[in-house]
C-alpha cells in the first residue's frame, strides 16, 4: 500500500545508506514522528474538563523538542468553525497637536489597517497581533461571584498581569511611532454576516453594524453598542 | 505483512530476511534524485527571503526596545508557571544593529538557498535564523511560518542543491578534469566544448537522504491535513455546508469579493463538504497512485483559493509547494522543461 516510488532517472550513481545507519535513522524517525504527533494529539484531546491523560503525558514529554523546533501546533485552520475577526481600536491623545496643515493628527486607528499596511503579509502580521491580543484578554475587574473561586482568582491574577503587560507594551510602541502622549486600546470584534444580510439586505462585509466593542471588565454588562452607535469622535483613521 | 509492504526498495541481489523492515528501509532510504526537492528548495528559499524582507520593513515595531511585544513582555509570556522551551537570542538583545544584522543574514541565506549556493550550509543557516525569528515573534505568526520552517528543516538533510542550483552549475563549469578534454576536443574540432563538458561533469547521484527528506515532508503533511480535517469535523458549519460562506464573508481575510457564491448555496455547500472530506481523507488518498493526481488537484484548488481569495497568497503558495513532495522527481523534471539552466545532467 505504501508507495516506494523512488525513481531512478539515470541510475548511474547511487549513494546508499549503510544498513546499520538506516536502523539508527529509523529509530530517530520514530522519535521525531511522535514529536510531530504529540501537540496535535494533545490539542485535539482537550475538553473543558480535561485533556486525554496519555496525550497530555506525550505532549509534556515532547514539549521541549516540539516547542523548540516550532512543531507545537494543533493545525486547527478555520476550525472548528470560521470565527469572527478581532481588531484593536487605538485612540490617541496628543499633548500638542502638530500645527503644520500637512500633518493630519490621527486620533483613532484600527489595527490592522488594510489601507495602511502593505504588503499583505505585513497586514497579516498585525492581524495576528490583534487576534493574539484578544486571546490573552483577562478582565480588569471580576464579579463578586467569581471572587469566591480561589483557583479562578489565582489564574485570573496571573492572566491579568500578562494582559496588562502586553497592553502596556503595545501602547508604548504605538505611542512612540505616532508621537502621541497616550493611547487607549479597545478590543473590537467583527462578526461574520450571514448570506441574507449581505445578499438581500445589502450589508457590506465591513458594515459598521458588524463591529462591536468588547468589554474590558466582567462588571461591564454585555458587549458595548456597535461602533457606529458610539458617541461621535474624530474618526479620520478608523476603518472600515 | 509482505502484501502490505511490498519490498520494492530492496536491491535485486539482496535477500529479504525481514520483509517488514526491508520494506520500511526501501520506503525511507531507497536512493532518489533531487529534482522535486530542488523545486521545493527554490520556493522555500525565496519565501524565507521575502518573510524576512517584510519583517525588516517595520523591524522596530517587531523587535528591539520599542517593539509591540517588547522583550519584557516576551519573557513574561514565555517564562511563566508553565514550562516553556522557546529560546532565541533575539529576545536577549535590544540592539537594533544586531537585530538588523540577523534579519539581513536570514534574508540573504534565503536568497542563497533559493539559488542553491553552498546549498546545505545555507539551508541550515536559513532554517536556524528563521526559527530564531519565529521564536521571537510570538503572537505575530500563522500557518505560513509553520510550513516554511517545516520545509526548511527537512531540506537541511537533503541534497536538493545537486540540481537546478549554482552549486551544480559551478561543478559543471569548473570541472577541472573536463576542462582539458573540452578545450582539447573543441580545438581539435572533434566536438563542441559544451558537449564534451556535459559528458565529463560528475553525475547527479540518486541519494538516500533525498528520499528521507521527501518522506518526512510527506508524512508531516499528512499529519497536518489529518488534524486540520478532524478539527473541522467538530464544527457544525462544516457539516451544514455554511463554512465556505462564512470563510468568504470574513472581511479581515478577504482579498477578493466572493460573496456572489452565496447565490449558489448548493455549490457553496458542496465546496464546503468537498474540502472537509478531502482534508480528512488526504492521509489515505494521497498514497495510491490512481487517486494521487486527483488529491493533488484538489489541494491545488483549495490552496489556490486561499491564496487568491483569502488574502494569504504566501501561505497558499507554500502549501501547494509542500504538496509537490508527492510529485515523483522524474515527473517534476518533465513538468519543468524550462528549467534547464543549471540542469547540466540533461
Amino acid at each position: 500500500m505504501i508507495p516506494t516510488e523512488t525513481p531512478q532517472i539515470h541510475n548511474r550513481f547511487q549513494i546508499r545508506c549503510p544498513k546499520g545507519v538506516q536502523n539508527v535513522l529509523l529509530a530517530l524517525f520514530l522519535f521525531h514522528f511522535l514529536g510531530v504527533l504529540s501537540e496535535p494529539l494533545r490539542f485535539f484531546s482537550r475538553s473543558d474538563v480535561r485533556t486525554g491523560p496519555e496525550f497530555a503525558m506525550l505532549g509534556e514529554l515532547y514539549r521541549p523538542y516540539s516547542q523548540w523546533l516550532y512543531m507545537n501546533h494543533g493545525y486547527f485552520f478555520f476550525a472548528p468553525n470560521p470565527g469572527p475577526g478581532h481588531l484593536i481600536r487605538c485612540t490617541f491623545s496628543f499633548a500638542k497637536i502638530p500645527e503644520s496643515p500637512r500633518i493630519e493628527p490621527i486620533q483613532e486607528l484600527l489595527v490592522p489597517d488594510r489601507k495602511e499596511l502593505w504588503p499583505r503579509l505585513l497586514y497579516h502580521r498585525y492581524f495576528m497581533l490583534a487576534e493574539f491580543y484578544n486571546s490573552r484578554y483577562a478582565p480588569d475587574t471580576v464579579t463578586d461571584d467569581a471572587k469566591k473561586d480561589i483557583e479562578f482568582m489565582q489564574r485570573w491574577a496571573y492572566d491579568k498581569e500578562l494582559y496588562d503587560q502586553l497592553r502596556a507594551s503595545i501602547a508604548s510602541s504605538l505611542n512612540r511611532s505616532r508621537n502621541a502622549e497616550r493611547v487607549e486600546l479597545r478590543r473590537l470584534e467583527r462578526v461574520l454576516p450571514d448570506s441574507q444580510q449581505v445578499l438581500k439586505d445589502g450589508w457590506t462585509l465591513n458594515d459598521p453594524r458588524l463591529v462591536t466593542v468588547l468589554p474590558e471588565s466582567m462588571v461591564e454588562t454585555n458587549m458595548l453598542p456597535p461602533v457606529a452607535e458610539l458617541p461621535s469622535k474624530p474618526t479620520s483613521g478608523i476603518q472600515p | 505483512m509482505n502484501s502490505t509492504f511490498p519490498a520494492r526498495g530492496r536491491a535485486s541481489n539482496e535477500v529479504a530476511e525481514e520483509p517488514f523492515l526491508d520494506s520500511l528501509r526501501g520506503f525511507f532510504f531507497k536512493p532518489s534524485s533531487p529534482h522535486t526537492l530542488a523545486v521545493i528548495r527554490i520556493a522555500c528559499g525565496g519565501m524565507i527571503a521575502y518573510i524576512h524582507l517584510v519583517w525588516m520593513m517595520d523591524l522596530e515595531s517587531f523587535m528591539g526596545p520599542h517593539a509591540l511585544i517588547n522583550n519584557a513582555s516576551w519573557k513574561a509570556l514565555h517564562r511563566g508557571h508553565i514550562a516553556d522551551y522557546k529560546w532565541t537570542y533575539l529576545a536577549q538583545t535590544e540592539s537594533m544593529s544586531l537585530l538588523r544584522a540577523h534579519e539581513i543574514l536570514a534574508c540573504l541565506s534565503g536568497i542563497l538557498l533559493c539559488f542553491g549556493v553552498y546549498t546545505r550550509t545555507f539551508a541550515i543557516v536559513a532554517w536556524f535564523t528563521t526559527l530564531m525569528t519565529a521564536h521571537r515573534m510570538t503572537g505575530l505568526l500563522f500557518g505560513l511560518d509553520q510550513i516554511v520552517l517545516l520545509l526548511a528543516m527537512y531540506l537541511c538533510i537533503s541534497r536538493s542543491g545537486n540540481v537546478w542550483s549554482f552549486d551544480r552549475w559551478m561543478q559543471h563549469r569548473f570541472s577541472s578534469a573536463c576542462r582539458s578534454w573540452s578545450w582539447f576536443d573543441a580545438m581539435a574540432g572533434l566536438r563542441s566544448a559544451s558537449q564534451s563538458r556535459n559528458e565529463c561533469t560528475p553525475e547527479i547521484p540518486d541519494c538516500w537522504s533525498n528520499t528521507l527528506a521527501t518522506r518526512l515532508i510527506q508524512l508531516h503533511l499528512c499529519v497536518i491535513y489529518l488534524f486540520g480535517g478532524l478539527g473541522k469535523l467538530r464544527g457544525e458549519m462544516w457539516w451544514d455546508g455554511s463554512a465556505m460562506w462564512y470563510t468568504v464573508a470574513s472581511y479581515d481575510y478577504q482579498s477578493m469579493d466572493m460573496t456572489w457564491t452565496g447565490h449558489f448555496a448548493i455549490l457553496s455547500s458542496m465546496a464546503t463538504h468537498l474540502t472537509l472530506f478531502w482534508e480528512v481523507s488526504y492521509i489515505a488518498m494521497i498514497w495510491p497512485k490512481w487517486v494521487r493526481a486527483w488529491t493533488l488537484f484538489v489541494a491545488l484548488i483549495v490552496h489556490g483559493g486561499i491564496a487568491l481569495f483569502l488574502g494569504m497568497f504566501t501561505f497558499g503558495l507554500m502549501m501547494i509547494v509542500a504538496n509537490m513532495a508527492f510529485v515523483p522527481p522524474q515527473r517534476m523534471r518533465r513538468l519543468l522543461p524550462l528549467l534547464p539552466l543549471f540542469d547540466t545532467d540533461r
